[in-house]
């Protein structure tokens, strides 16, 4: 037997959550999707796409933006005031216009991907996900919301799990993505690559965003290649050393990509129809490497 | 705008096209209609020892549970059809042959139903030894797939032309290799559907198939039935490009009509297309041998293909690519064989540039390797060799209508030569340029057949009978344009009927780029037999004689001294056509036409030549290829097709433009691979297709004309480019980073492993590019999954175009079923499930959206636009009409609301917002440079 039930509030969505055996629906799309593919098994829903604490966006008072769960991906990728462009452009990859327009920020966190070009950028801007539940809120990195569960890899930095196929968060059953804050600040530097194999609009095999905060602190994010995004802090330090001018562009920029070859060559990486394994090891390094190069030319200077 | 265009266009019925109005196959819904689903074979090869249909006939709705044994009640005269090679069982009673094989049916009062039941039979079966390969499956040993087929054989060809103890002598250079080309799905919109209904002992049935009267005769044979006893209805095709060739579903589903004993329709699944019918896996070993001069001496060449487990349309496949192998050059030696190999795959069927695109693939990769080899400009080694009209082609035989020198230059001119006056750089410094230039052959069918009639009405207009199926080609133009203007008729006089097999005449099929050809000149004999009959009756009718009366323009008229023909009727200077038939006594006055491919004779060796003509092109690209990802953009194409005469300008073009872009998605990313006989992709989710955004920013393509005096036979333009894309742009990537492709498709992974494995001075490049299918594979199931539509229901209530309408639905039931089958809005299609093609696509209070996606429970209270919605006197249909932007048409309602999506956030949106906004509406066809046309000119600007 199926249920759908519209929640009437925040509130009441989390009652119905509560006993873990609904889903939240917001847009739709991750949920219909995996059926018309065959992957879904869940069967109760609630709907939570006309809950108005969970739209909007909104510049809090320390400056930071806070981001609805229910905003859609359409709404990031217009790019409009107060929108970081590395946040707009990784929207605007995501699958298609008609997909977009409904499909939410939240689901593409917390639904089915970890693998998304919008997590990407989020975790490159040090997003955190705001959670709630009838027992409580807590706060976490955006960028940790794949860990904690079981069998961290043996490499530093890359908590990637073997053979693992899982993309779901860290999220319990009776809990809610309320929103996605980024901290105030903005960037000095950002770059953004992505590759596709089955022409333009097919899905991305590697999705990169490498930042540099104006606090000159780099980070490097790649997802679409494991069952989480990747850091590289080896890469990060060597990157963030050029950003300061400590170190000479060139030299750091053959340091990041060393770093990330290095790093990429010791973990499993996503084996499927879109790629081999093997080809993600390949151009993990070079795509990291070129937006490594544009972040860093606008943090010299460049774009902002 | 002349009237020839709109005329052309009015016979194409774009303007129906363009507003949703035109009815597909899968419309089709009769008076007490039932529904069928198929049970499939989830195991490549196993003897079939149980069929458990019990708990499937118990679910509701469920009319009748079906399976081979059922079929022995119909007193068939056979259980296997095939319109070639009667091969296939209708349905299997002992043995399943591949994955996806149709084991059991549902009919039920609706298509969920049906599905629903189909999923609960249990199939019993015990797994057999399977091969996949072509090479395996002819290897001593082999599990047979056929007991019938000792060695896997399914057929073989072979030619051997020339003095190979010359050729050997003079030869100097010796080139060996072998080029791989995958499986791949045609992808129609419009899925393999099919409609049944029997009375009194005939059938009449409806169907999306390319060869009609073939169908309905093959469906007569296995009834038994007389050839008048089974009439054949062919709507317009969503899509077909060979997939529709040759029977597909019609008899079974003649067979459960008759079973249920009430019409039946049975649609295929978008997963189930996969297992329906592919392009045909190839390998390909060829040695050539070159002179000094870097003339052919000598070419062998061996083909390996593997058909699946069915023949369909290899035997024609086979000796397409024996055919097209060696090329159209002068090679003095040539020794050539072709075999084809049942695997337990599914059935390989008709792919546009049948045969020749793996055979040409080969041939011309080959060539342009051995260019770079002797540093011979590739352009020049092709004119030094190819045919001119009186040389001999490889198989030894004659070719008069050579034209393949003329294709080259005109892509030559049009790329900038082999060395461009101006420098071309790449977009960005880390990707190369490089061009590369191909030709492409391909037979016709011959011998093969061609009628018509034209027919004259009391109403003074002209209805065309012709059985060559519309699947948005341009083929009702053309026999429209035949018509008018052998009978001088404007083309507002001129119908061209659907085919129906009780209507209209035989036909052999509409595939092999024959119908223009073929089709022109059976219309062109009909008309001029309706003008002599026109003028025989108007000559009885008024006593005087023939020869005292001739025809113009639509009237008959005297040419002798003081006969007055108009006196006679009162009105106007000669007897109009519709008057003739009027006083004739007789409901219409016809002429018949056929037109007869027949091989002529060579008049050297007598032997019969292989093609009654050549389809003949040449493409050239040029590529930037970024050699640290191998991401490779067409950033431009030229192709130049052989036409003759062109009857319809926008579907040529169309054809041209159609057959780069269709070849792209072959060339660069489309392969349907299979682990172990299952197939890895069953959605257009895994297997992707060419969107605009993959379309070259320059696409040129010309249909070559001949001289006023010249060889002017028109000839049809389908398949004509298609087989030259892939090596052209092989050539290309060659030029570019200098790795020579070997294998399809030459997607970034094995573009990267090439360049990778040429860096560490990799003796192999095949070796890398046919790569191995790694790791774990998720193995999608047969049946498309579906959400439960048991539970309870929601009510929703819908503001549709304007109407307000009350629902309850399942609550996760996509919001396009609730639109296209609750609401029976045939503008939103659900041609993919996977919100990847577009054909859904409504706006829901205002926002362009997937509908396939959106859980109609979510949209109570929402106001929702279709593409029905739209005025008549819309600008943007009014745009798509006027630039002719639309081919088979099913894809064209959802890019319209796209469209006007984008519009309405930018109204006069540059190129750039344009593609980004279209990029996830996908055409089949290839029409999207015409589609950018109609954007632009909606947008106020100039289409150039």
């Amino acid at each position: 037997m199926t249920s759908f039930t519209v929640a009437r509030d925040l509130p009441d969505a989390l009652a119905l959550l509560a006993d873990g055996d609904r889903r939240p629906l917001a847009g739709g799309v991750g949920i219909m999707l995996s059926a018309a593919l065959g992957r879904s098994a869940a069967t109760s829903w609630v709907a939570i796409g006309r809950i108005g604490e969970l739209g909007g966006l909104a510049v809090d008072d320390d400056g930071s933006l806070r981001i609805g769960s229910t905003v859609t991906i359409a709404a990031l990728a217009a790019g409009h005031q107060g929108m970081p462009p590395l946040l707009a452009t990784a929207a605007a990859c995501t699958a298609n216009p008609g997909i977009r327009a409904i499909a939410t920020i939240g689901g593409n966190i917390a639904g089915t991907a970890a693998g998304s070009d919008v997590v990407a950028a989020l975790v490159a801007m040090d997003a955190e996900a705001e959670i709630v539940a009838a027992s409580g809120t807590r706060t976490v990195p955006v960028g940790s919301l794949w860990d904690g569960r079981d069998d961290p890899s043996p490499v530093a930095g890359l908590p990637l799990v073997a053979g693992r196929a899982a993309t779901t968060s860290i999220l319990t059953a009776d809990e809610l993505l309320r929103a996605v804050r980024i901290p105030p600040g903005g960037l000095a530097g950002w770059g953004w690559e992505r590759v596709t194999t089955q022409g333009r609009m097919g899905p991305s095999a590697a999705s990169v965003a490498v930042t540099i905060s104006g606090a000159g602190a780099a980070r490097i994010v790649v997802t679409a290649v494991g069952d989480r995004p990747l850091r590289f802090p080896d890469a990060e330090v060597a990157l963030a050393a050029a950003a300061s001018g400590a170190d000479d562009a060139d030299a750091s920029l053959r340091r990041v990509r060393a770093a990330v070859a290095a790093a990429v060559a010791l973990v499993p990486l996503r084996d499927d129809l879109v790629a081999p394994a093997s080809y993600r090891r390949a151009v993990i390094p070079v795509l990291v490497g070129r937006a490594a190069a544009t972040a860093l030319a606008g943090s010299a200077g460049g774009r902002p | 705008m002349t009237s020839e265009e709109g005329g052309l266009r009015a016979a194409d019925r774009i303007a129906e096209r363009v507003s949703g109005t035109l009815r597909y196959t899968v419309d089709v819904d009769l008076p007490g209609m039932a529904h069928a689903a198929l049970a499939r074979s989830p195991l490549p090869a196993a003897r079939i020892t149980a069929i458990a249909t019990d708990r499937a006939a118990a679910m509701p709705g469920v009319i009748r549970v079906v399976t081979g044994r059922d079929l022995g009640s119909l007193g068939l005269t056979d259980h296997r059809f095939g319109t070639i090679k009667a091969d296939q069982p209708i349905l299997p009673e002992d043995q399943v042959r591949y994955v996806g094989e149709p084991v059991a049916a549902v009919i039920a009062t609706s298509a969920d139903r049906a599905r629903a039941a189909a999923s609960m039979i249990e199939l019993t079966l015990e797994p057999l030894a399977a091969v996949f390969d072509q090479d395996d499956a002819l290897a001593p040993g082999a599990p047979l797939v056929h007991d019938a087929a000792p060695g896997n054989e399914l057929g073989r060809a072979a030619y051997s032309h020339g003095d190979f103890v010359s050729a050997e002598r003079a030869t100097v250079h010796r080139f060996r290799g072998t080029y791989g080309s995958p499986a791949a799905q045609q992808v129609t919109l419009e899925p393999q559907a099919c409609v049944a209904r029997w009375a009194d002992g005939a059938l009449e049935m409806w169907s999306a198939t390319q060869s009609p009267s073939r169908v309905a005769a093959e469906v007569a044979r296995v009834f038994g039935l007389p050839a008048d006893r089974v009439r054949l209805h062919v709507p317009p095709l969503g899509g077909g490009y060979g997939a529709k060739n040759h029977a597909k579903l019609e008899p079974l589903t003649a067979a459960l009509a008759a079973l249920a004993e009430r019409p039946v329709r049975l649609v295929n699944q978008r997963s189930e297309e996969f297992v329906t019918t592919t392009k045909h896996p190839a390998r390909v070993s060829i040695e050539t041998g070159l002179d000094l001069d870097g003339r052919f001496t000598f070419r062998r060449a061996s083909i390996r293909w593997s058909a699946g487990a069915y023949a369909h349309s290899s035997p024609a496949v086979m000796r397409a690519g024996l055919l097209a192998v060696c090329g159209p050059y002068q090679v003095p030696a040539a020794s050539v064989e072709s075999v084809m190999a049942y695997t337990n795959l599914p059935p390989a069927g008709s792919f546009r540039g049948l045969g020749a695109n793996q055979a040409v693939w080969a041939g011309e990769r080959q060539i342009d390797e051995i260019a770079r080899a002797l540093a011979i400009d590739p352009l020049e080694l092709r004119r030094r060799n190819l045919v001119r009209p009186g040389d001999r082609l490889p198989t030894g035989e004659r070719v008069d209508g050579a034209h393949w020198v003329e294709c080259l230059e005109a892509v030559a001119t049009s790329l900038g030569g082999a060395e461009p006056s101006e420098p071309v750089t790449a977009s960005r410094p880390d990707r190369r340029i490089g061009t590369g230039i191909a030709v492409a052959m391909k037979h016709t069918m011959t011998p093969s057949r061609s009628e018509a009639v034209v027919a004259a009405l009391p109403d003074g207009m002209v209805e065309i009978r012709s059985s060559l199926v519309d699947m948005g080609q341009g083929l009702p133009g053309v026999l429209a344009h035949a018509g008018a203007h052998t009978l001088g008729l404007p083309f507002d006089r001129i119908r061209v009927l659907a085919p129906d097999t009780a209507l209209t005449p035989f036909d052999a099929t509409t595939s092999s780029s024959r119908g223009t050809s073929s089709g022109s000149r059976a219309v062109r004999e009909a008309a001029t037999a309706l003008i002599a009959a026109l003028r025989d009756a108007a000559a009885q009718q008024l006593g005087v004689p023939a020869d005292a009366l001739r025809y113009e323009a639509g009237s008959i008229l005297s040419v002798a001294p003081g006969l007055d023909v108009s006196a006679r009727v009162g009105a106007g200077p000669g007897l109009d056509l519709g008057a003739i038939v009027t006083i004739s006594g007789q409901p219409e006055l016809t002429g018949v036409g056929v037109a007869v491919n027949e091989p002529a004779i060579d008049p050297e060796t007598g032997i019969p030549v292989s093609s009654s003509h050549w389809h003949q092109g040449a493409v050239g690209v040029r590529v930037e290829v970024d050699p640290a990802t191998g991401v490779v953009e067409v950033t431009e194409a030229h192709g130049a097709a052989w036409a003759g005469e062109v009857l319809n300008a926008r579907g040529a073009r169309l054809q041209n433009e159609g057959n780069v872009i269709f070849g792209l998605g072959a060339s660069l990313f489309e392969r349907l691979a299979f682990t172990d006989g299952q197939p890895d992709q069953t959605s257009l989710f895994d297997y992707r297709i060419p969107s605009i955004g993959d379309i070259p920013a320059r696409l040129w393509t010309a249909a070559l004309e001949a001289l006023p005096d010249g060889d002017a036979e028109a000839t049809g333009l389908g398949e004509s480019l298609i087989p030259a894309v892939a090596p052209a742009i092989a050539a290309a990537i060659a030029d570019a980073v200098g790795v020579e492709p070997r294998g399809l498709p030459m997607d970034p992974p094995t573009l990267l492993a090439a360049i990778g494995a040429t860096a560490a001075h990799s003796p192999d490049p095949s070796a890398a590019s046919e790569r191995a299918v790694l790791g774990p594979r998720h193995v999608a199931p047969l049946a498309m999954g579906s959400l439960p539509t048991t539970g309870e229901l929601v009510s929703i209530s819908l503001d549709v175009d304007g109407q307000v309408v009350r629902l309850d639905v399942p609550p996760l039931e996509p919001l396009q079923s609730v639109l296209s089958d609750r609401l029976g809005i045939r503008t939103v299609r659900g041609a993919c499930g996977v919100g990847v093609c577009g054909s859904c696509t409504v706006t829901v209070d205002g926002v362009a959206i997937r509908s396939c996606l959106r859980p109609a429970g979510l949209c109570d209270g929402m106001t929702i636009a279709t593409a029905s919605g739209a005025p008549p006197d819309d600008p943007l249909l009014a745009a798509f009409e006027a630039s002719g932007a639309a081919q088979c048409g099913f894809c064209i309602p959802g890019m319209i609301v796209a469209a006007r999506a984008v519009l309405e956030a930018a109204p006069d949106a540059d190129d750039t917002t344009i593609l980004h906004g279209l990029a996830g509406n996908l055409c089949r066809c290839g029409t999207y440079g015409r589609i950018l046309d109609a954007v632009r000119l909606a947008a106020g600007r100039d289409p150039r």
